[in-house]
């Protein structure tokens, strides 16, 4: 699984920018804690929904992994999975959402998402021989891994609704 | 005595005809007066009418004529008269019949003390190969007249696993059949191949109660024949059917009866409590789905001529660095060897002379003077291990040997003695398919006197027992070995569960070296075409062994290393014994 840093590209200068810089430049960015439950509301009306727009659309996510739909791509502006997905089977929140975060840029059309998942994968044997062939048969030939990590994803809004842009994972 | 009928051909070799459409239509017209049978036909139904609701599946009525002639009415429709056979045990009734002018049937059991039915819908021309049975089980029961339906059902089960028994049918057939899978099994025919191997089979099993279980394999990728039957654990008699076309491409259908001997109880693997109830063991959701290994589909196979040149294109690779599934658990390489010389010299064999340079090098030559390029020394690679003090095992391949050959030796340096697997690549059957030949002979070495007249020797010590082989804590590859007979080995792979899934097996031969410690090997024939070895040690629990295989890349030989579990023995080696009726093996 990939740990690499999420970065954006700031629209204004084209530049590469981390995404501590990002939001640091944006300067009025909403910063919402998201504990279990939900988010309290420090701006307008329009952003909580936003915030429950971006909670919809992890748990989006989560259902369409961890029911194996084949329709998590939908989700992202790629329509393509990213590789920090790669090999995971399931997506469970962890520690009740106490360490989520969700930031919104004050512009409202592009925010950044923290969560703290328990994340399983199924990692495919890399072998050859009888053995793994008949493992594979039978549905399996896998590694299975749970371990804590934390998801950060870049989402913007494309035609009204969120899309994920980036999304990475890193050990929690 | 009775001659022992040993086949021309093994079952895995039998080039069974694809028969078409029309060809099994046609045969299947004899079937139309039911199934033959060595037993007097039971008449529990004669004369009665009864309906049949199955969940998700038909509901069939049956009127029964005599005997051997009933009416099926299937989900109401118009009746249609066929010949059938009938079979009591205790309270459960086994029929089956097929419907005239198709190529379907049914084989149904009724529980009489529940009125609990499973039904298996069976038919041909359904698969590629259309002499494969296919089959579809349904669960249900016999409407009562002002009774409401009962809430139970026959159920799938994994309580029959690691079960093993010996049936004698009343037609005289004697099999030994294990269920060491929750999908597959394994039968060594005693009576109709002479018992020298075992075979495996997709299966299904159905609990009806805590005593009668229903089991059904079809030999799929041989015959394509289904055996189907109920049988009860504590009085160990079965009654059930067989179906299906034999290697003359007749066919058989016949119900019999038959009589069991337990052989013994393997180990289960899953969870405390897990008796393998659906959704664990939840069946294929399409119609007659099931999981079947079919190795031959995925084996690339090469003629000799195109494989001799595939090997000389590519390096043979000979325990390359790097991950192995296979090895993970393997022995550390042992530098026993390192700075020794040696002959080795085989009775009906080669006399090899070594020397072992570094751990990994090593130098033979042939001293047999009529071989070509004998007194040459050539340089090889090689891995070995220390099973046990003074226990090496190590292999190499022999480059300019005519065969791709390789050798697996066992050198026991206490004893003087040695064994050698001698693979070699290409069978009649396929290029690139392992074959094997055993070498016995002594170490001749200075300061010590090889032995005259002792040597390792085969022996069926292992027959029935069953090993779990973990090869990998980091994958978690584990297999278990079922040593079937004493020329046979089978594999079982575990499913996420624990449970016992796909299975397949190999001619085997298996030779004691020390007390506990045992050199075998498998030939992965019509399946990938590798020769597995490996030294087991009972003491230790561990194995040490190369795996020799030949596909599109040349030759390879790799490490085999796995902790062992002890899985259970089966009580068989009484009937390999010479001269035993029915069988000599």
């Amino acid at each position: 699984m990939t740990n690499k840093p999420v970065t954006n590209k700031n629209a204004a200068t084209g530049s590469a920018a981390t995404r501590r810089n990002f939001f640091l430049k944006a300067g009025t960015a909403l910063s919402l804690p998201v504990a279990a439950g939900g988010a309290s509301s420090l701006r307008p009306v329009d952003s909580v929904e936003d915030v429950q727009s971006l909670r919809r659309l992890q748990q989006a996510l989560a259902r369409e992994i961890n029911n194996a739909t084949g329709r998590a791509a939908a989700l992202f502006t790629t329509r393509e999975l990213p590789a920090g997905l790669d090999n995971v089977t399931r997506l469970l929140p962890a520690d009740f959402g106490e360490h989520d975060a969700i930031e919104i840029a004050a512009d409202g059309r592009t925010s950044h998402v923290t969560l703290r998942c328990t994340v399983e994968t199924k990692t495919p044997i890399r072998a050859q021989g009888t053995l793994i062939e008949m493992a594979r048969a039978q549905g399996e030939g896998f590694v299975g891994a749970t371990s804590c990590r934390t998801l950060d994803m870049v989402c913007v809004r494309e035609a009204g609704s969120w899309k994920i842009k980036a999304l990475a994972t890193r050990d929690s | 005595m009775a001659q022992v009928k040993y086949p021309v051909r093994q079952m895995h070799r039998i080039a069974y005809t694809k028969l078409t459409q029309a060809q099994i239509g046609d045969k299947l017209r004899a079937a139309a007066n039911g199934p033959g049978s060595a037993s007097e036909l039971s008449d529990v139904y004669a004369g009665k009418q009864i309906r049949i609701v199955t969940d998700n599946g038909p509901t069939l009525g049956y009127r029964f004529a005599g005997k051997n002639r009933l009416a099926l009415s299937e989900n109401g429709g118009g009746p249609a008269e066929a010949g059938y056979g009938a079979l009591a045990l205790g309270d459960i009734v086994f029929f089956t019949h097929l419907v005239p002018g198709t190529q379907r049937g049914y084989h149904v059991l009724v529980d009489q003390r529940t009125n609990l039915a499973t039904v298996f819908e069976v038919w041909f021309s359904g698969y590629k190969d259309n002499r494969e049975v296919q089959r579809q089980a349904y669960y249900g029961y016999v409407e009562q007249t002002g009774k409401e339906a009962p809430k139970r059902r026959h159920v799938i089960t994994n309580r029959v696993e690691g079960k093993g028994y010996y049936w004698k049918q009343d037609n005289g057939i004697e099999t030994l059949e294990f269920y060491p899978s929750t999908a597959y099994s394994n039968f060594v025919e005693l009576t109709r191949l002479g018992g020298e191997l075992g075979f495996c089979a997709p299966s299904d099993y159905v609990e009806v109660n805590d005593n009668v279980y229903i089991y059904q394999r079809t030999e799929c990728e041989l015959s394509g024949t289904q055996t189907i039957y109920a049988f009860d654990v504590n009085r160990m008699e079965q009654i059930g059917a067989r179906l299906g076309f034999n290697e003359k491409d007749d066919l058989e259908y016949y119900v019999f009866r038959g009589r069991g001997e337990w052989l013994g109880q393997l180990a289960h693997f899953e969870k405390f409590g897990d008796v393998g109830l659906p959704p664990a063991n939840a069946p294929a959701s399409a119609k007659g789905a099931r999981r079947v290994y079919r190795p031959m589909q995925t084996f690339h196979t090469f003629t000799r001529p195109e494989f001799d040149k595939l090997a000389a294109q590519h390096p043979a690779r000979v325990f390359p660095p790097g991950p192995n599934a296979m090895a993970g658990n393997k022995l550390e390489v042992s530098d026993y060897l390192v700075g020794k010389a040696m002959t080795l010299r085989y009775d009906h064999g080669p006399a090899i002379e070594y020397n072992f340079d570094e751990i990994q090098s090593l130098r033979w030559r042939r001293l047999d003077k009529e071989t070509p390029g004998a007194g040459e020394w050539t340089t090889a690679r090689y891995e070995s291990w220390e099973s046990a003090p003074g226990l090496i095992v190590f292999a190499h391949l022999l480059a300019g040997e005519p065969n791709h050959d390789c050798h697996v030796v066992v050198a026991d340096f206490d004893n003087s003695l040695v064994s050698c697997l001698h693979g070699t690549m290409g069978s009649p059957y396929i290029g690139n398919e392992a074959q094997v030949e055993n070498l016995f002979g002594v170490i001749e070495r200075e300061g010590a006197v090889a032995p005259k007249y002792a040597r390792h020797r085969f022996t069926d010590e292992l027959a029935g027992k069953a090993l779990t082989w973990n090869y990998s804590t980091e994958t978690g590859l584990t297999s278990m070995h079922l040593y079937t007979t004493p020329h046979s080995l089978s594999w079982i792979i575990f499913g996420q569960d624990g449970a016992g899934g796909l299975e397949w097996s190999g001619p085997a031969a298996y030779v004691k070296i020390r007390d506990g410690i045992y050199l075998g090997y498998w030939l992965e024939e019509a399946c990938n075409g590798t020769l597995g070895t490996i030294l087991i040690n009972l003491d230790t629990m561990h194995d040490c062994g190369a795996g020799y295989h030949g596909d599109a890349n040349g030759v390879s030989l790799s490490a085999v290393g796995a902790h062992a579990r002890l899985a259970g023995q089966f009580n068989v080696r009484k009937y390999f014994q010479p001269g035993r009726n029915g069988s000599g093996v």
